[in-house]
Order: C-alpha cells, then sequence, then structure tokens
C-alpha cells in the first residue's frame, strides 16, 4: 500500500487503525534494511558472542570443554609473553599512528590549500598506492630494507657504512612499513576534513591580523580535529591486527599479537585462549575510539571525492613552497617501494635486489604460464564478483532506507555497522572461524564469500548513504506529480539516480575483496585466491616472480582507480551525481 | 483521460459552474505542533491566475503541495473540479508542479523528461512524441529534445519544466516560485512568457511567490497569506489601493505609515491628530474608535512636494528633505517630520529639477484625502 494513503487515513479513521497503520507504516520503512541487518547478526553478534562465550570455557587437546572457566583470561595475565606482545602490539601502533597521522597532515594541507590546477590528479596519485595489494607493497620493503637491499647497497656505496645495517627483522622495520601502508589512508582521511572546510575562515583570519600561523593553529587546526580524530582510529586500529607486515618485516623480535593468535586458532585450535586475547583487543580498540571522544560520522567521510576543485582559489600569502617541497618527498615516499618492485620484475637475477644484471622479462613469462596463478587470480576475480554482488544487494536497501526514512533502531543499525569497521579485520576472521567451528561448517568458497561480504558490508552501506544524502526528493515529488505512482517512480527516477553509488558501492566492495588476505587465509578451506598465492611464494621463495605478479597487480589498480576517477569526473561534470 | 489539446479562452471571466478549485477550511499542522496553514477558504474560477503571495513561512508553499497531493491537510477540505481530493495520492490528481528548481530528470533528455506524464500513463508512442514536439515548439525550444537538462541554461530548463507539467493538461498548473532562481532580466522576460502561455492554453495557474512586483505582474487575483491565514483576496489594482490590512498595506508596494490618533471618525473618513504637527484626513474601517491609535499608510507616489499651500491637495505637513535619490524617471526623496518620522516620496524628476529641491530644504509635503488608509495599530 502506499504511503500516501496510509498518512492520509487518520483524517477519518480512529484510535485503533491509526495504531495499525503507524506500525504497517514503520514496517514498511524498516523492510529494505531487513537484509542488513539479518546478516549484522548472524555474522558480527552471534559470532562475537560465541566468541565471548568461549572465551570463559576450558580447553583441552584441540577441544573445547563446555566448563566455565577464567582460566583463559589468568593465563593471558600470568604468562608474560602475551602481556609483553600485546604491549609491543600497542607501542607499533602507537607509534605508526604518530607518523603516519603526523606525516600526513601537512601533505593533506597542501592538496587540499596548495595546488589548484593538479590537485585531482594529484589525489589519484595519493589513491593509487591506497588502492594497490596491501602484500606487495609490504613485500616490496623486504627489497628495500633488507641485508643487500637498496639502503644498505646505497649507504655502502657512499661510503657511510661498511657492514650492512640489521632494519629488516626489527620492529623499526616493521613501523617503517606500516607507516608506509596506512599512509594514503591517512592522507585521504585529512585531505577530505580540510577540503570541506575551504580556506575561507582562514582567510578571514589573516583578515584579522592573525599571523599564518595563528590563523591555522587557532583556526584551521580546531576545525579539523574530527578529521584527525578519524584519521587516528582508520590507522591505530588496523594496525592493532597487523599480521603480514610482522610476519614478513619483523622476523621473532617484532612479533604482533595478530601474529601470535593466528598461531594459537590456526595450528593449537586453542580457541578458549584467543577469544580471550580477542577480547581484549576489542576491548582495546573500542575504548581508544570512545575515549577519543567524538564520534566520526563515516557516511560524510565516504562522501568525500576530490572535491569540487573549480569552487577552490589559491591562497597565494601562505608560505606553501615549503609545504611543496614537502610534498614531493612524500610522493616519492609513496612511490619509491613501488619503483624498487618494478625495476627488480625486470632485473634479469635471481634476487630481487641490486646490481643490475639487465633487463628481461623473463619472470613475467614464469608467472603467466603458472597454472596455480591463473587459477588463483580466476578464483579471486569470482570471489570479489560475487562479493560486490552480495554486499550491494544486502547494503545498498538499507543505505536507502536509512537515509530517507526513521524508523525504529535507525541509529543501532548505523552504529552496528561502523563496528565491523572500528575492530581490526583479523578479529571479525578469528571471530567467523569460531562460528563456522561452533556449528560444524565446513570452510569453504562459501565461508570466504561470507567473511568477505561482511568485510566490506559496512563499507558499501556509507558509500551507497554517502550518494543517497545528495539525492534531490522533489524529483520523486515531480515523477509523483506527474502521474508515476510509487513503484514507476523507483524505477524510472530512484533507480536510475542510484546508480552512480551502487557501481562506486560495488567498485569498493570489489577491490577491496581481491585484496583481501587475512580473512581469507583464515577462513579458506582449499580455495586459493591472488593474495593467498602470493602469500605462499613470500612464503617459499623470494624471486623476481613475486616482483612480476606485484607490478601486475599495480597496473590493474592503476588502471582501475584512473577509469573510476575519470568515470566520475565525467558524471560529475554531467550533474549526475551530487555526493560525487 | 482528457484529450490533450487546447482551449482557447480569453482569462479570467468568473465562471457561475463548478470552480476549478475551492479549498475549505484548510488546516496543516506539522508533528512538532507548528501550524503551517491556519484554517484557509479560497475558490479559484477556470482560467484564472490566482497568486498566492506572502513572505517565506507564510503558508504559500505548503498550500500549493497540498493541493497537488504531496502534503495532507491535518483538516479541512480539497475540492478540484468538483470532486474531493483527500486521499488521493499526487499521481491520480489531475494537477501539476511547476517546481521551484525545476527538478527535472537529470539522466534523461529533454524529450524524455517532457514526455514523461504521457509515457507513464501509457499514451502511444506517435502521440506522446506529436505532443511533446508541440509543446517545445510552444516554449520555444523545438529540437532541443536530445538534450540533457544540465546543457540547458537557466532560463531554458525552466521553460522545460513548465512544458513537462502542461503536457499533461492538467486541471491546474501549481507553479512554485518557478523564477525564483533566475536574474532580474530573465525574469521580466519569462513572466511576460508565463502570461502569454497561460493565456494561450487557458489552463488555470496557482502560482507561489513572495515577489509582490512579480505577483502585480501577472496575476488575475492576488491571495496575500501570512502566518497561515489569509490576509485578503483582490485583483493586483484593488490589493494594491485598497489594502485591507497594514499587513498589505506594508507588504504589497512601499508605504509610509504616520502613527496617530483618531479624533473623529464618520463612516469610512477618519479625522488623525497627530499633536503638534495638526490633523489629517484619510479613510478607514468602520470599526475605528474615537482615541484608538493608529497608523496612516500613504504610497510614496501620493506624496508630493511644495513650497507653497495654495499648491497643495487636503492633507498638508512640514518637512525637511533629508535625502533625494536619482531613480532616472524618477527621484526618490526622503523626508523628515518634526517628530522625525520618515517618509519616502516619489515623483518625477522633471518636475522636483524644474522647482529646484534642495537637500536639507524646509518643504511642505501635500496628500489627497483618498490616498491616506488608517489601520488599527498593534499595540
Amino acid at each position: 500500500m502506499s504511503q500516501v494513503t496510509a498518512r492520509a487515513a487518520p483524517m477519518q479513521a480512529g484510535q485503533r487503525t491509526k495504531g495499525a497503520q503507524a506500525m504497517r507504516d514503520a514496517l514498511i520503512r524498516v523492510g529494505p534494511a531487513l537484509l542488513i541487518i539479518v546478516w549484522v547478526l548472524a555474522f558480527v553478534f552471534a559470532p562475537m558472542v560465541i566468541m565471548g562465550i568461549y572465551s570463559l570455557w576450558q580447553y583441552q587437546n584441540f577441544e573445547m570443554l563446555r566448563n566455565w572457566t577464567v582460566e583463559n583470561y589468568a593465563e593471558l595475565v600470568t604468562s608474560t609473553i602475551y602481556i609483553r606482545v600485546l604491549w609491543r602490539t600497542i607501542q607499533i601502533a602507537g607509534l605508526t599512528t604518530i607518523f603516519c597521522v603526523g606525516l600526513a597532515y601537512p601533505f593533506a594541507y597542501f592538496l587540499a590549500r596548495g595546488v589548484r590546477r593538479w590537485r585531482e590528479l594529484l589525489v589519484i596519485m595519493v589513491m593509487i598506492p591506497f588502492w594497490t595489494s596491501f602484500l606487495v607493497r609490504t613485500y616490496a620493503w623486504m627489497s628495500i630494507l633488507g641485508e643487500h637491499g637498496v639502503i644498505n647497497e646505497a649507504l655502502i656505496q657512499l661510503g657511510v657504512i661498511q657492514q650492512p645495517l640489521q632494519i629488516l627483522y626489527t620492529t623499526t622495520a616493521v613501523i617503517i612499513a606500516a607507516t608506509y601502508l596506512f599512509f594514503p589512508f591517512a592522507i585521504l582521511t585529512l585531505y577530505s576534513s580540510l577540503e570541506k572546510l575551504g580556506p575561507s575562515t582562514e582567510e578571514a583570519a589573516l583578515d584579522l591580523g592573525a599571523t599564518p600561523w595563528q590563523a591555522f593553529r587557532r583556526i584551521t587546526l580546531p576545525l579539523s580535529a574530527a578529521g584527525i580524530q578519524a584519521a587516528v582510529i582508520f590507522v591505530f586500529v588496523p594496525a592493532l591486527g597487523l599480521f603480514v607486515t610482522p610476519a614478513l618485516l619483523g622476523g621473532t623480535r617484532a612479533t604482533m599479537i595478530g601474529n601470535v593468535q593466528v598461531t594459537i586458532f590456526k595450528n593449537a585450535m586453542n580457541f578458549g585462549l584467543g577469544s580471550s586475547i580477542s577480547f581484549v583487543v576489542l576491548m582495546l580498540a573500542m575504548l581508544f575510539v570512545a575515549g577519543l571522544g567524538r564520534s566520526v560520522d563515516l557516511d560524510k567521510v565516504y562522501a568525500g571525492g576530490v572535491g569540487d576543485v573549480a569552487r577552490a582559489r589559491q591562497p597565494e600569502h601562505l608560505r606553501l613552497r615549503a609545504l611543496g617541497i614537502y610534498a614531493v618527498l612524500m610522493y616519492i615516499f609513496l612511490y619509491l617501494p613501488i619503483a624498487f618492485l618494478i625495476i627488480f620484475s625486470m632485473n634479469n637475477s635471481p634476487t630481487a635486489s641490486f646490481p643490475w644484471q639487465g633487463f628481461t622479462l623473463k619472470w613475467y613469462q614464469e608467472v603467466i604460464r603458472d597454472p596455480w596463478m591463473i587459477n588463483s587470480v580466476r578464483n579471486s576475480l569470482l570471489i570479489a564478483c560475487l562479493t560486490a554482488l552480495i554486499s550491494v544487494v544486502v547494503a545498498a536497501p538499507a543505505a536507502y532506507a536509512m537515509v530517507r526514512f526513521r524508523f525504529p533502531g535507525r541509529t543501532l543499525l548505523k552504529q552496528s555497522l561502523i563496528i565491523p569497521m572500528i575492530i581490526p579485520s583479523i578479529m571479525l576472521g578469528f571471530a567467523l572461524l569460531i562460528l563456522f567451528t561452533a556449528f560444524e561448517i565446513d570452510l569453504s568458497v562459501v565461508t570466504v564469500l561470507i567473511g568477505h561480504v561482511t568485510y566490506v558490508l559496512p563499507y558499501v552501506f556509507f558509500v551507497v548513504a554517502a550518494q543517497q544524502y545528495g539525492f534531490d526528493k522533489t524529483l520523486e515529488e515531480a515523477a509523483m506529480d506527474l502521474g508515476a505512482n510509487r513503484w514507476v517512480t523507483f524505477r524510472r527516477v530512484t533507480l536510475p539516480l542510484m546508480v552512480p553509488g551502487l557501481l562506486a558501492g560495488g567498485l569498493f566492495a570489489f577491490t577491496l575483496s581481491l585484496d583481501e588476505f587475512i580473512i581469507t587465509f583464515l577462513l579458506t578451506g582449499t580455495l586459493q585466491t591472488l593474495p593467498l598465492f602470493v602469500w605462499g611464494m613470500l612464503r617459499t621463495m623470494v624471486s623476481p616472480t613475486v616482483n612480476a605478479v606485484g607490478t601486475l597487480i599495480v597496473i590493474v589498480a592503476f588502471v582501475v582507480v584512473l577509469a573510476a576517477q575519470l568515470r566520475g569526473r565525467l558524471r560529475r561534470r554531467q550533474g549526475l551525481t551530487a555526493a560525487g | 483521460m482528457r484529450p490533450v489539446g487546447y482551449v482557447e479562452t480569453t482569462g479570467a471571466e468568473p465562471t457561475s459552474g463548478t470552480p476549478d478549485l475551492e479549498l475549505r477550511n484548510l488546516v496543516k499542522e506539522f508533528t512538532g505542533g507548528v501550524t503551517a496553514v491556519d484554517n484557509i477558504s479560497l475558490r479559484i474560477e477556470k482560467g484564472e491566475f490566482v497568486t498566492l503571495l506572502g513572505p517565506s513561512g507564510c503558508g504559500k508553499t505548503t498550500t500549493l503541495r497540498m493541493v497537488a497531493g504531496l502534503d495532507h491537510p491535518t483538516a479541512g477540505s480539497i475540492v478540484i473540479q468538483g470532486r474531493h481530493v483527500e486521499g488521493v495520492p499526487a499521481y491520480r490528481r489531475n494537477v501539476n508542479t511547476v517546481f521551484q528548481n525545476y527538478a527535472l530528470f537529470p539522466h534523461m533528455s529533454v524529450f524524455d523528461n517532457v514526455a514523461f506524464g504521457l509515457t507513464v500513463k501509457r499514451h502511444a508512442k506517435d502521440e506522446v512524441r506529436g505532443h511533446v514536439e508541440e509543446m517545445l515548439a510552444r516554449i520555444k525550444l523545438p529540437g532541443f529534445g536530445h538534450r540533457r537538462p544540465f546543457q540547458l541554461s537557466g532560463g531554458q530548463q525552466q521553460r522545460v519544466a513548465l512544458a513537462r507539467a502542461l503536457v499533461n493538461h492538467p486541471a491546474i498548473l501549481l507553479l512554485d516560485e518557478p523564477l525564483g532562481a533566475l536574474d532580474l532580466k530573465l525574469r521580466k522576460e519569462m513572466q511576460l512568457e508565463l502570461k502569454r502561455i497561460q493565456r494561450d492554453v487557458g489552463i488555470t495557474f496557482v502560482y507561489v511567490t513572495h515577489d509582490q512586483e512579480e505577483a502585480l505582474t501577472l496575476s488575475d487575483r492576488i491571495v496575500i497569506m501570512s502566518h497561515g491565514r489569509i490576509e485578503q483576496v483582490g485583483t493586483p489594482v484593488e490589493v494594491y489601493q485598497r489594502p485591507r490590512t497594514k499587513f498589505v498595506a506594508d507588504f504589497v508596494g512601499v508605504s509610509n505609515f504616520i502613527r496617530g490618533r483618531v479624533r473623529d471618525a464618520k463612516g469610512n473618513a477618519v479625522t488623525v491628530t497627530l499633536g503638534d504637527l495638526g490633523d489629517i484626513r484619510g479613510s478607514g474601517g468602520k470599526d475605528l474608535a474615537e482615541g484608538a491609535t493608529v497608523l496612516v499608510s500613504v504610497r510614496p507616489e501620493s506624496l508630493l512636494l511644495a513650497r507653497d499651500r495654495t499648491e497643495c491637495r487636503e492633507n498638508i505637513l512640514e518637512a525637511t528633505i533629508e535625502e533625494m535619490i536619482y531613480l532616472g524617471s524618477l527621484v526618490q526623496v526622503v523626508v523628515r517630520l518634526e517628530d522625525g518620522t520618515i517618509l519616502q516620496c516619489q515623483d518625477h524628476f522633471a518636475r522636483v529639477a524644474e522647482k529646484g529641491f534642495q537637500r536639507g530644504e524646509a518643504v511642505l509635503i501635500t496628500w489627497p484625502e483618498a490616498d491616506g488608509l488608517a489601520f488599527t495599530a498593534e499595540e
């Protein structure tokens, strides 16, 4: 039934029918969100509850005995190893956050204020490393920091040192690489907040006699505080759950809690102890987010694109030249590892390092002929497509309902969807692993798919919702005014105008899924995806074939990001999307 | 389904038959207790161009949206061509709207936008094509069908929005500040264009604006609204020359208000004393009591400057010229009475120049008795 009659009815109807109408009205509004509610209950809340229970059950000989006990927590506290690793994890995550956000802020400021004509391109250049494989970018640092890596070779050549420095397999290496890995996201988050702020308040402060430094400190910095908080959360929380980076670059000296937990879950199958550690880490993450106070408006964060370039003016009075030089250095930081990755992929040497032995494409030939590699690419693409499809089908109706309607539990839904984003994804992986084990579900393509969809769902939701916020409701009114009923209005006006948001959400899901490693690693049966394939290569042999795979991934990411941006730009120019 | 085609009429002769639109004791309360429309009743005849005029928040747009079916009345009824429409959804009402921001569908061509109403009613393709092209010709945009809305200028988008509504040949066309987004020059052009099209198609137009000049230019009748109520309904001449309330006198055109006390009221004639400044005469409602505080409204063009009492009309006051503002063929003269009241006078430049009035000069201001209207002052 149409909402129109439902609302008009109370004029004639009595109290009782009014109540029934209100009930039905509420149901119509909740309806589109039901799928996501069921999904979140089944695959976020239920696993957490089971994990809570498991942390209080006794473990013995690879089995959970159903006796209530606190011995898991006792073991965690009394055995110094866990506490030590936990403390190291917090230190690494904390330092990474400080370096990352500290380095990113001036850079983001430069992007938002210092450039105009090239801004769009410069922002895209930050996005490209962001969308490039996490694994490959981690690996790239091995050939830079290693014993015969770029840094050591360069320093020896320059005569600064005689013996190679031990950088690889230290906490320093992990912090450097982690800073690098989260750097683009920190920049984009800060940029989005600074860009929205616009230069006018700062200009007003300058006009009123503030020095540039005062204007920055008293106006811009406080106004961008929310952006800084978001950046801090989005670096610190995933850094708590790092696994790949310490595994590849940290050696035994920089083991983090993620590595310890993988051993506990995968090898020892001690779900009791694993659950208790997970809970402690989750509490840490939650306390940290809560401690930062102001909640982050995620639907707004994801609304940020490149922004309205035409509107921005170039403030010449600011001392931006120094920032420009700084930005160049940061771009070098962003692209140097990728550059070495590409260079070594074409080096005719069996190790991915200097000296240059001549140009070759044999590593590429080796990769392309590898049937395992082809197979894993096919699997990854399949999983990514399905993940995109399912997540859009589940999340988009809910995003639609949340932006338009008020319904009971609306705020709760939004907050529940933020939770999976602010817990390290490795924890989500453990929780789902426990769920599947508890219900004796065999690990397979299905479990991987569930893991991926659960992981990308909040992102898809907020991306689609962000686009919905820009929707002009009078367009629907105009359609109804012209004689289209609710269904025709939806089909001919609402849905076509939602398409850019659905595509953006789907593309986001696709890219996240394609690059997803840890959840797949925990939830896969025999299925091999590309990141798992690369991981296998890194564990067994460090040969330039890895560089060749990495280079191919970089090229694909480059093309996809560029295509998505150009398409978005074209659409914005056509005035099709309000939020971009 | 009514045939799509146009009846030639010559505007607004009130007919004795069924009115196109009737509002009866219409009330709209929004959640939170805000009464946007407070018990209004109105009758609009076939082919009339009626404007709802008022400041923002007066309830004019809400009234329009209730007629369109986009908002629903809390109480009262709406009758369109003799048919009660409570509970009838927007898409089943024979009424179309031109939206303030045009609300053109950005993902459709101009042709598809205009054709939308006909296609959702499943008219035959050839028929649709014919009507759309005829309509595009009528709004002087033939051959623009393949373009997208974003490729059009503001004025062109406005005309497409008009065509998209008119092609359905609604009983009533509702226009919600349709010229609000255009610049002044274009707005003037579009006003004439709208008037021409309305005469041409003979459809009843209900037009919402806060621009009193636009209302005076376009309308057969103006409905002036304030705080959800109707202040006055009348032709442009009536509401300008015979405002029934102080609000109308203030909102439509420019008025000077002179505060005083009623000395004597007989029938419509009132004598108002201004204390030391003397007495003035004017007309007012029968309810004015002796001794009541009133505001006498006088239009700037009614006030004339003089040096000599022999050239004056019934009312005369002494004043000083504060400012003279050149407006082309007219001059706006700001004068001050001895008690500090500031009045605006408007006179022909030629006359003022000939007499050589100067800033700071003590002059007489004068106006005919019939041009002063007394209203009870809200204390």
